[in-house]
């Protein structure tokens, strides 16, 4: 630690003495100005975005395409290390754990599915792009990559009354780039990097080609691709408790328990090889047509295909697996004059767990599956008064999950068991009021109607912001919010009877799971005051305090075993709704300092405490174990959730040619659990120790459309596991070229 | 993680004693004082009178600094704060910040004076040149009927610079 604040001292002390000479130098040339010159400066305005309902008094963050090339970041998730108050774990190199502000692992015991975020919404130019079967995004299953991207936009905490079901504990909102200039337009860049051993690691590369016809119409096609290897070669061994090569990897589960995977299972769990660990294609079609002032389209297509290795679903041998993931996908966006129509359709098919889980009769239980999700959203901006807005909205979400794709298979079992359909009807009404110039009120509520649970739920949002004065600002907001319902939690249907021989005879056993129709939506209630205050004119400070409360959270549970089945060779589970609720305090404070035209230093850091109260002792229902299941309980400091977790950014850029980049990101040590710990008291594969990931990028702009840089990922070679299970990390140097015609 | 900010904090607040940054509000008063070399007024005698309208904030210190260092031709800038229209006339130029954008009708019917403003939409509401800022650069709008109207000439190249509302 001590060594990488000599380090980062060093080098922005270095920064200084270089900029306060340039420095002096521009600012006399600055009074000497044309107006040809002035018109080529570039301006900083921390206080002054771009006006829309996003701003203000919600706390949000914005980071641009821009921002994120000078950082040296070639992947979507691993750009969120840039954004304050969020918690971005690799798991394997390229593949990321996100989560807003915490909230996660909250059941302890749950498996690595269910362990991940259900709870933030993704969405790509405001199409969500959420997993309906599990929830949560599937990073490594977005169609667009770094060189699509405008800029993405963060709001934290609830907002479903905003953004729809699922904005929980906030939304994520990639927003792609659009085009000013009339003509042919070529973007390409491609990244080359190595692992310790001058090992292949990482390459990336992107294409954007389009042309803008007139003010009127606009084409751009685009492709992305990755590919990255594993910087580890080990896997963590239930079995064993301990890291190994795969082919020491052990079941702890059932007749073959003890037993390691044979070649044959390994081709077939890990079919690119131990060493991938994601591969990714992605191509995306932009058409924007303005018929005229009042009417436009935005229509967008594309296609994504990827392959990752990385800590998901539970199986009884290892917390990695494979998933594979592909779809198609077609939206248009649609503005009549006050009136914004959406509509979105998505189809494709995800194989979830490749290591598989073998019943006793020999069958295996697969997740993998065919979608469809069609969304159609519809808003009307209503302005009675010039300070006033009023936008009513409805909207239809529909999902339907199907494996009969299995039927085919040999001994192969879908856990849904056929097709199965989810949809909500929803109706909204946001109100945006400035009674006076210095104070400003957005109400917003949506009732959601859901198939399942059979039941409407209420999101709300209320936020405020009052100007002080032009430099001090004040906001608060109330909100809550809920997820939407859940494909697997809802219609898990397997069941499974068989009979094991053994020398006192046959014994029969059942392998029964079960969705609950029924299941409460989790929800999340936040109170939040923030204040923003520009001390100098080239330093902001952004202050939030936040206190969120968390109520239905579900797992899937022990439940009773018929009397005629043989309860050690059996197993029957359920999705419960638990008693647990989590309560969180929490402050984040950012910089954003400039102390020259030339250099940018953006400290971040969330400081938060979690307690979970009504945490089950056991995992059971009472009908299974009456005196430790779900509803005997005990109240627990959240371990699972780093305390502390931020970041920094220093940009420097000397001239036009050159940029400088240092962005570090900081996780403390926290402590994470999964179902495998329940029989395995001893396991340390959770212990996250603190992590410091340090990263640099050079970039130097040869000509007007050319240019290079050097990129190193993980300087100081921090090896610390970040997630449970997950790889040990190593240093990537990578080499890149951009390209803009 | 608690001394790594500290260090931080107390480096960044060394930094910026000693430099400075080309703030919007920096750079629009270099454009104003450009400007005024572009425009032609019947009444000018020795001095550029400019009116701020608000209060001595950032905006209007910069301004004052230009004043205090810029002069064309031998004629000397002055700048003076005034609170509404009544206060105008007799200036150059009035200058209407963001913050007070809603004043700007009733300083629409000023004879021989250029109003300035920095919101969007303001050019074909009534100012003379509006401020905008595109892609973190500023660019100007000017409607160039209200300069005939003012009686205060424009030079075109000054328009050619100009986004021509």
């Amino acid at each position: 630690m001590k060594n990488y604040i000599t380090n980062i001292l060093t080098f922005l002390m270095l920064l200084s003495s270089v900029q306060v000479m340039a420095q002096q130098e521009s600012d006399k040339d600055l009074m000497e100005m044309s107006i040809e010159e002035l018109l080529e400066v570039e301006v900083y305005s921390v206080s002054k975005k771009k006006e829309s309902l996003f701003e203000a008094p919600l706390s949000s963050s914005i980071i641009t395409g821009k921002q994120i090339q000078q950082a040296g970041v070639t992947n979507i998730p691993e750009a969120l290390r840039l954004v304050p108050g969020l918690i971005v774990r690799e798991t394997t190199n390229g593949n990321y754990d996100v989560h807003l502000r915490g909230f996660d692992n909250l059941n302890r015991y749950s498996d690595a599915s269910t362990g991940g975020n259900q709870i933030t919404l993704a969405m790509i130019d405001g199409r969500p792009v959420f997993n309906n079967n599990i929830g949560g995004v599937f990073w490594e299953s977005l169609p667009v990559d770094i060189i699509d991207i405008e800029r993405i936009e963060v709001v934290r905490g609830p907002a479903a009354a905003l953004y729809g079901p699922n904005a929980v504990s906030g939304v994520i909102n990639i927003i792609t780039k659009s085009r000013e200039e009339e003509g042919y337009y070529t973007d390409a860049q491609i990244n080359y990097g190595v692992q310790e051993g001058f090992n292949p690691a990482t390459t990336t590369a992107g294409l954007r080609v389009g042309y803008k016809a007139s003010e009127k119409l606009n084409l751009t096609l685009s492709g992305n691709f990755q590919n990255r290897k594993r910087l580890d070669d080990q896997y963590f061994s239930y079995f064993d408790n301990e890291y190994v090569i795969l082919d020491s990897v052990k079941s702890t589960y059932g007749l073959n328990e003890g037993e390691p995977l044979s070649a044959e299972q390994q081709d077939y769990a890990f079919p690119n090889g131990s060493n991938e660990s994601l591969q990714k294609l992605g191509t995306n079609l932009f058409i924007d047509y303005k018929a005229n002032d009042w009417l436009s389209f935005n229509g967008q297509v594309g296609y994504q295909n990827a392959s990752s290795q990385r800590v998901f679903r539970q199986n009884p041998y290892t917390p990695l697996s494979v998933l594979s993931l592909e779809s198609f996908y077609a939206n248009l966006q649609v503005k009549a004059s006050d009136l914004t129509a959406r509509f979105s359709f998505t189809n494709g098919n995800d194989d979830l767990n490749s290591v598989p889980f073998f019943l006793p009769s020999g069958d295996s239980i697969m997740i993998a599956y065919t979608y469809e999700n069609a969304d159609i959203n519809l808003e009307y901006s209503w302005s009675p008064m010039q300070n006033l807005s009023i936008v009513p909205g409805v909207s239809y979400q529909r999902s339907t999950y199907s494996d009969n794709n299995l039927d085919d298979e040999p001994n192969q079992l879908g856990l849904l068991n056929g097709r199965k359909t989810l949809f909500n009807l929803s109706a909204s009404l946001r109100g945006d009021y400035q009674p006076i110039e210095d104070l400003r009120i957005i109400a917003a509520a949506r009732a959601d109607r859901f198939t399942k649970p059979e039941k409407v739920y209420i999101s709300y949002e209320f936020a405020t912001a009052y100007s002080l004065n032009e430099n001090n600002f004040l906001r608060a907001v109330i909100s809550r919010s809920n997820s939407g319902a859940f494909m697997g939690q809802t219609f898990i249907d397997l069941s499974q009877e068989y009979t094991v021989q053994t020398p006192f005879g046959g014994f029969n056993g059942i392998a029964d799971f079960n969705g609950n129709q029924n299941l409460e939506l989790f929800q999340l209630q936040l109170f939040e005051v923030g204040y923003r205050s520009r001390l100098m004119s080239n330093l902001e400070i952004d202050l939030e305090l936040f206190h969120q409360r968390s109520q239905n959270s579900n797992e899937i549970v022990d439940d009773e075993i018929p009397s005629q089945y043989f309860a050690p060779i059996s197993n029957v589970q359920i999705f419960k709704n638990l008693p647990l609720e989590a309560s969180q305090f929490g402050a984040t404070l950012g910089l954003n300092y400039l102390p020259s035209n030339e250099l940018q230093i953006r400290p971040f850091v969330t400081v938060q405490e979690t307690t979970t109260t009504g945490l089950p002792t056991g995992y059971n229902t009472p009908e299974r174990n009456p005196l430790n299941n779900i509803f005997t309980t005990t109240e627990e400091e959240n371990i699972q959730t780093p305390t502390i977790y931020g970041g920094l950014i220093v940009n420097y850029q000397p001239t036009e040619k050159w940029n400088i980049n240092l962005n570090s990101y900081y996780l403390d040590a926290h402590t994470q659990f999964n179902e495998y710990d329940r029989s395995n008291t001893d396991s340390s594969a959770g212990e996250i120790e603190t992590n410091l990931i340090n990263n640099l990028n050079i970039m130097y702009r040869a000509t007007d459309f050319l240019a290079i840089n050097f990129n190193a990922r993980n300087l100081a070679n921090n090896q610390n596991r970040e997630y449970y299970g997950a790889d040990r990390k190593g240093y990537v140097l990578m080499g890149g070229l951009s390209l803009s015609l | 993680m608690r001394k790594y900010l500290i260090v931080i904090l107390l480096l960044a607040a060394s930094f910026q004693s000693s430099a400075r940054v080309s703030t919007p509000e920096q750079i629009k008063t270099l454009f104003v004082f450009n400007f005024l070399k572009y425009m032609k007024w019947e009444n000018i005698q020795d001095e550029y009178r400019i009116a701020y309208v608000g209060s001595e904030d950032k905006l209007y210190q910069e301004f004052k600094a230009m004043a205090d260092q810029k002069s064309i031709a031998g004629k000397k800038i002055t700048i003076e704060l005034i609170q509404n229209a009544s206060n105008a006339t007799g200036f150059h130029m009035v200058y209407i910040p963001e913050h007070n954008a809603e004043k700007l009708r009733s300083f629409s019917s000023l004879n021989h004076t250029v109003v300035v403003t920095e919101k969007k939409g303001l050019a074909l509401k009534g100012s003379h040149i509006n401020f905008i800022t595109q892609s973190g650069k500023i660019r100007f709008e000017v409607n160039k009927e209200r300069f005939t109207e003012s009686n205060v000439k424009i030079s075109t190249q000054l328009l050619n610079l100009a986004i021509v509302v």
